[in-house]
């Protein structure tokens, strides 16, 4: 027959009727699914019918026939009733406790007892009707797997016992772990983080008393407890004593402290059990991998150069660097060692390139201030005339209305040279977002690496919470508008980057070849041909730069950019809903008549 | 023994919070300043050590208004409010201590407000009256405006109002204009000019980490003399009618918590009520805990560890 | 001196090209076997053709065939691996791509399948565009691109946008485009394809018209054998990148040079096509066979190079056969037989 060849698509496989095929594919016992999947064709297999082996053995039958989606389901159904089970381990004893004193613990005893029966026929259930479920679908899933077969022929087929290893090796590592996990209580938040010190502080001791064995240290420490008293009894007994005689007294008491808090750490040592320190390793929180000495807390410090002005180089500066003392025994996990790292880094930098981030920041200020002035100073009559106009001119008559609507809300409500102040940082924001964002497009379009690198820095811009990188701004930039303009920017920046590469990608491949076939040159290319046809695109991520620009107004407040999102950060403080709301519909208002004015512009220029 | 992983079962929880409420959570305040972070902790670590009872530091809850109506409400939203500065916060002492009724407070510590600069600064000014030259403001200037900045504190803090006060009073509006932020982007801000020796002059407290982190030295201001303060910050117009052209006194910083504790977990009200705090003890919680960067319910313990008698006398008084 | 001569040029898609040549050469390895030793596609295999000056030169093959990879050589849109392109006798390969824009922009115009317009540009900027890019005013852009426009019958067009236009309007652009900086050479890549049939015909007659009048160099590259053979002064046939025969449609329908070409003219009409020197039985051979000719004078007669259309045309209304006359003497004969035969493309018995 040639069924299968014409099934199996374009490359007939050697196979001349479908029960070879099955054959070929069963391996074991392709006579019975031979048959059960002729009358799964036909329908004529009733719904009652069962597979014994998925019933009896699903995660051997599943594996060894490569079955894994079902290896996986029948594991979990399997898992799920056995956890159930196991809280009588978990609850058991606590009841037991409970049953000492009835009367008192009547509602735990009642409570316990619920949760256990619950528990119980939970598991029971799911365990039976799981192993159900999987004997009557074990032979319809694997006609499935059949049927992909057929097609694809690097499907799993015929019977392997490489494939139970694997499954035995995912049983062990896996259920053992699981149902251990399930019978244990909850660890206390801090039991590990204790253990981890304990350990810590007797390593610490053992070596400075010099010992080996912890009983050795144990008995180090008695000693030097037994001296210490005997000292401070001595001294005690005497009815005066000397200045030199009470601090000596004082430093006994304070070293009897100290003796203590080490005999506790030794203690608590001797406590930790191997099942505590399992528990803390395998089932808790991912482990603390290694404790290790903090970076050297160092300080970097730009100061006046005395040397190079005495030698006549007035205002010369130069770096100095103080470390300070390591805190006596202080051990860091990893994430704080390189927390602590960055941190040092970010105040090296500042103190050594001083220079070039207060010229920047100076640019920044400065630019600022022009565009704020020309808010600010022009009068709201001939802004709010120029926004209708612009409207009218790009929009409906709705979108006047709406803007003057909008427009007038400010004014109403006094908002008007604070909205003036947001303005000027969004302007100069999508200012900088459009001079570095359209190049970057540029180049991202044009070149696999740059987009291979660009890509993922855009991605995390967009993702990264701005008040994470809100502090290294500050650090870098100080306080006030300078810093929130460059958080904005890398707020902003990304639709502006991505719409334009997107736009220059999208012209079509033929309309470049027609521009080349006729004398273009790459520059002529992109001016006349590219970026003239990707120009709805790049008006897209200019209004959603400027939408996030403005967005981003209020998390700005927190590092003293003023505007309207000063005004929602204060009411935050003094829980004042009202004000808060104001202020937060005028950015979204600001937002809207910015949006609906862009956008008829958008699409007057598309429709060329 | 602190180290068995303590069985702490679900419905034992549970049971506590639903039958008497003696057990009941205390919800701690999480105030943006380290002294109250500091003494947050000791007073966790207290009620969950040796008294055996429940307490949490609710994070984020750091806007003093709204802690203060949450005590006053009584619901056990939020029960303590770890650091309250006097006169400071004034308004909410009569309305919720003396005219409520609904919050209770312990024995203060004493606290200091001045207004500081680096130690680079030390040469160039003295006292307010150099504030007044327009040279020196000048270069305090950092947008261009014409006016130097100060920080004043963060927008929450009542203080923050108290400086702006004392600046107009001081005949220094004219010349410079407060910066209101959070403490902590003002420290990160502090950190960067210390770190290129810029001028920066703000508003600092004791006690506080920021004396150890960086060099720091006081603006001398006028002493205090009879009607140097005079202070309304519930008008409308504050500023305006306020005056304030003295040295601020030395604060009273008190343990402030709801009066429903007082029903709802009274050992823990009762300890509040006798916790006795000095300045020094907080000045060394905030050393370990900020300045060390030791783990600080760590710093707690072995404080309470090593001070038991006081522990147990607050807690018994 | 041809105007367009390519020789010799190889295009092989891959990182492995020039081991895929040698061994294409030496092993002569096909499509498959090459995509598998060197994970390389060949596009061009060994192609060589001249153009004449005013020749249209047809490119007819499949898709996939290489024709239009093949044509994008001659402009250097497309290096080729191995081989030389001279155009006007220029070896184009060693251009700088200063004077390689220069006699794109100049020397050859091209029309694509897909029009391949600019949408945000009115219809006289898009003819104007060569013009531009070589930096020409605006007035004479203006008028040279109305001129242009006026050749290819779209007078008054100027100031649309191409989307306002119809298919065949904005072929008829692209082609006003192709033309407006006069250049030697024209490059056509399936002009026509994408067009209704009716509209197809209409803009190859008048392409035609416009050919005959402005003799311009053409490359017309087509996968149609109809339109190959109204259009081409010969035709070059392409299969899996190799150019399998080039000739004149005549020779390609009555001698194809293998079974693939055989396969395609198959259906083709060959009235218009063959002429009587092609199927005629020479003189000699008829007088050797069926003894001389009497009464020669009232058969009908025709020329060599007429078409087996004429000569049908002849033979209707007489029994006699038809004289094949050239220059006053009879050279062949055609009969019925022959003459059926011919139509038929079999060999008479």
């Amino acid at each position: 027959m040639s069924t299968i060849a014409a099934m199996s698509g374009a490359e007939p496989r050697e196979v001349e009727s479908r029960d070879v095929s099955v054959t070929l594919f069963a391996d074991r016992n392709a006579a019975y699914y031979g048959s059960v999947f002729e009358r799964l064709q036909k329908g004529e297999l009733p719904f009652w019918h069962m597979n014994l082996a998925g019933l009896l053995i699903p995660w051997v039958w599943s594996a060894w026939r490569g079955v894994w989606l079902m290896f996986w389901v029948s594991l979990a159904l399997d898992m799920v009733g056995l956890v159930c089970l196991m809280q009588n381990f978990k609850y058991g004893p606590l009841l037991a406790d409970a049953h000492l004193d009835p009367s008192a613990n009547a509602i735990l005893i009642e409570r316990y007892t619920r949760w256990l029966s619950v528990y119980n026929n939970v598991g029971i259930a799911t365990l039976i009707l799981g192993r159900l479920l999987i004997g009557l679908q074990a032979n319809r899933w694997y006609f499935k797997q059949y049927s992909k077969w057929r097609i694809d022929e690097h499907t799993a087929c015929g019977v392997e016992t490489r494939r139970v290893v694997i499954a035995a090796l995912i049983l062990v590592l896996a259920a053992p772990i699981t149902l251990y996990r399930s019978t244990q209580q909850r660890i206390d938040e801090r039991a590990c983080f204790n253990q981890v010190r304990a350990i810590d502080g007797t390593q610490r001791l053992l070596s400075r008393y010099g010992v080996t064995e912890v009983s050795d240290l144990t008995s180090a420490l008695a000693d030097r407890r037994d001296r210490l008293v005997t000292e401070r009894a001595t001294l005690e007994a005497n009815a005066s004593l000397t200045d030199d005689q009470k601090s000596r007294l004082a430093e006994i008491r304070r070293e009897e402290r100290q003796l203590r808090r080490e005999n506790d750490a030794v203690e608590d040592f001797k406590t930790v059990s191997a099942k505590d320190r399992f528990d803390c390793l395998f089932i808790d929180d991912f482990p603390t991998l290694a404790r290790i000495d903090p970076p050297e807390d160092v300080t970097y410090r730009r100061v006046p150069d005395e040397d190079a002005i005495a030698q006549g180089r007035s205002g010369a500066t130069k770096v100095i660097r103080q470390v300070k003392d390591p805190v006596e025994g202080r051990t860091v996990n990893i994430f704080t060692y390189t927390a602590e790292s960055i941190d040092i880094g970010i105040n090296f930098l500042r103190a050594q390139y001083a220079g070039i981030f207060d010229a920047l920041t100076n640019v920044l200020r400065q630019s600022l201030i022009r565009v704020e002035v020309a808010f600010m100073l022009t009068p709201w009559p001939v802004l709010v005339g120029l926004a209708m106009i612009l409207a009218w001119a790009y929009c409906g008559t709705g979108t006047v209305v709406f803007v003057g609507a909008s427009l007038t809300f400010l004014a109403v409500f006094e908002l008007w040279q604070i909205a003036m102040q947001t303005m000027a940082l969004v302007v100069v924001a999508t200012a900088i977002c459009i001079f570095v964002g359209l190049p970057v497009g540029i180049w991202m379009a044009k070149n696999r690496i740059a987009n291979w690198i660009t890509e993922p820095i855009l991605d995390v811009m967009q993702t990264i919470p701005s008040l994470s990188y809100l502090v290294p701004a500050v650090a870098f930039f100080g306080i006030s508008q300078p810093p929130a303009v460059l958080a904005t920017v890398v707020f902003a920046i990304p639709p502006m980057v991505k719409l334009t590469a997107l736009g220059i990608r999208q012209v079509p491949q033929s309309t470049k070849e027609a521009a080349l076939a006729f004398g273009a040159s790459e520059r002529q290319l992109l001016t006349k041909v590219e970026l003239p046809m990707a120009v709805p695109s790049i008006m897209a991520g200019l209004n959603q730069t400027i939408m996030l620009a403005l967005s981003m107004a209020t998390i700005s407040a927190f590092i003293g950019a003023e505007g309207l999102g000063a005004i929602v950060t204060a009411a935050l403080g003094d829980a004042q809903a009202g004000k808060g709301l104001l202020a937060g519909i005028a950015i979204a208002l600001v937002a809207m008549v910015i949006d609906r004015i862009l956008k008829g512009i958008r699409s007057s220029l598309s429709r060329i | 023994m602190r180290l068995t992983l303590k069985a702490t079962a679900i419905g034992a929880v549970l049971l506590a919070a639903t039958s008497a409420g003696a057990q009941e959570t205390v919800k701690l305040s999480d105030l943006n300043w380290n002294g109250a972070r500091a003494i947050g902790h000791v007073l966790k670590a207290i009620i969950t050590g040796p008294m055996g009872s429940e307490a949490e530091i609710i994070e984020g809850m750091n806007q003093q208004s709204v802690i203060y109506a949450g005590m006053d409400k009584g619901d056990g939203s939020i029960d303590v409010h770890t650091d309250m500065w006097m006169p400071n916060w004034q308004s909410a002492w009569d309305e919720y201590i003396v005219g409520n009724g609904t919050v209770d407070h312990n024995m203060p510590y004493k606290g200091t407000s001045n207004i500081y600069i680096p130690f680079y600064m030390a040469d160039t000014i003295r006292s307010i009256d150099d504030l007044r030259k327009p040279e020196i403001a000048a270069m305090f200037d950092t947008d261009g405006d014409g006016l130097g900045e100060y920080w004043a504190g963060d927008v929450t803090w009542a203080s923050t109002k108290r400086w702006q006060i004392k600046f107009k009073s001081y005949g220094l509006d004219s010349l410079w204009e407060p910066n209101i932020i959070s403490a902590d982007t003002f420290k990160a801000g502090l950190a960067a000019a210390y770190a290129a020796s810029q001028p920066q002059l703000f508003y600092a407290w004791t006690p506080e980490s920021i004396h150890v982190q960086f060099d720091l030295v006081k603006v001398e201001e006028p002493a205090r003399f009879e009607g140097c303060e005079d202070v309304d910050l519930d008008a409308e117009n504050w500023l305006e009618v306020s005056h304030f052209e003295c040295v601020i006194a030395d604060n009273d910083v008190y343990i402030a918590f709801s009066q429903s504790l007082w029903d709802r977990n009274p050992a823990v009200a009762k300890m509040l009520k006798n916790v006795q705090l000095t300045g020094d003890e907080v000045g060394l919680w905030i050393l370990e805990i900020f300045e060390k960067k030791r783990d600080p319910q760590e710093v707690a313990e072995e404080w309470i560890a090593d001070n038991q008698d006081i522990v147990n006398a607050w807690i018994n008084g | 001196m041809s105007v367009v001569e390519v020789d010799g040029v190889w295009k092989i898609f891959g990182d492995k090209a020039d081991e895929a040549i040698a061994a294409v050469r030496n092993e002569g390895l096909g499509k498959p076997e090459v995509l598998d030793r060197f994970g390389a596609i060949i596009g061009v295999k060994d192609a060589s053709f001249t153009v004449e000056e005013g020749e249209i030169f047809c490119l007819m093959g499949l898709s996939g065939s290489g024709k239009s990879t093949l044509v994008r050589h001659i402009n250097r849109l497309i290096e080729p691996t191995t081989g030389t392109i001279r155009i006007l006798g220029e070896d184009i390969g060693a251009m700088t791509s200063e004077v390689l824009r220069a006699l794109r922009a100049e020397k050859i115009g091209m029309v694509f399948q897909n029009m391949a317009l600019l949408p945000h540009r009115s219809v006289r900027d898009n003819i104007g565009f060569a013009l531009e890019l070589r930096g020409k005013d605006a007035y004479h852009r203006a008028q040279l691109a109305d001129h242009a426009l006026e050749t290819v019958s779209l007078h008054g067009y100027g100031d649309r946008l191409p989307s306002e236009l119809s298919g065949g309007m904005q072929q008829r652009v692209g082609l006003a485009r192709a033309l407006a900086a006069d250049p030697e050479i024209l490059l056509m890549d399936e002009p026509f394809s994408a067009l209704d049939p009716l509209i197809r015909r209409n803009l190859q007659d008048e392409f035609l018209g416009l050919s005959q009048n402005l003799r311009k160099t053409t490359v017309f590259i087509t996968h149609d054998l109809d339109e190959a053979i109204r259009m081409g002064d010969r035709i070059g046939i392409m299969n899996d990148g190799e150019i399998v025969q080039i000739g004149t449609a005549e020779d390609i329908v009555t001698a194809p040079a293998d079974d693939y070409v055989a396969d395609f003219v198959a259906g083709i009409s060959r009235l218009k096509l063959v002429s009587a020197s092609k199927i005629m039985v020479k003189v000699e051979s008829h007088v050797a066979r069926y003894g001389p000719i009497d009464d020669a004078h009232e058969y009908p007669t025709a020329r060599p190079e007429d078409d087996l259309d004429t000569l049908v045309e002849l033979s209707t209304g007489t029994e006699l056969p038809v004289l094949i006359r050239h220059d006053g003497n009879t050279v062949g004969i055609v009969t019925k037989d022959t003459l059926l035969h011919g139509l038929q493309g079999t060999e008479a018995q």
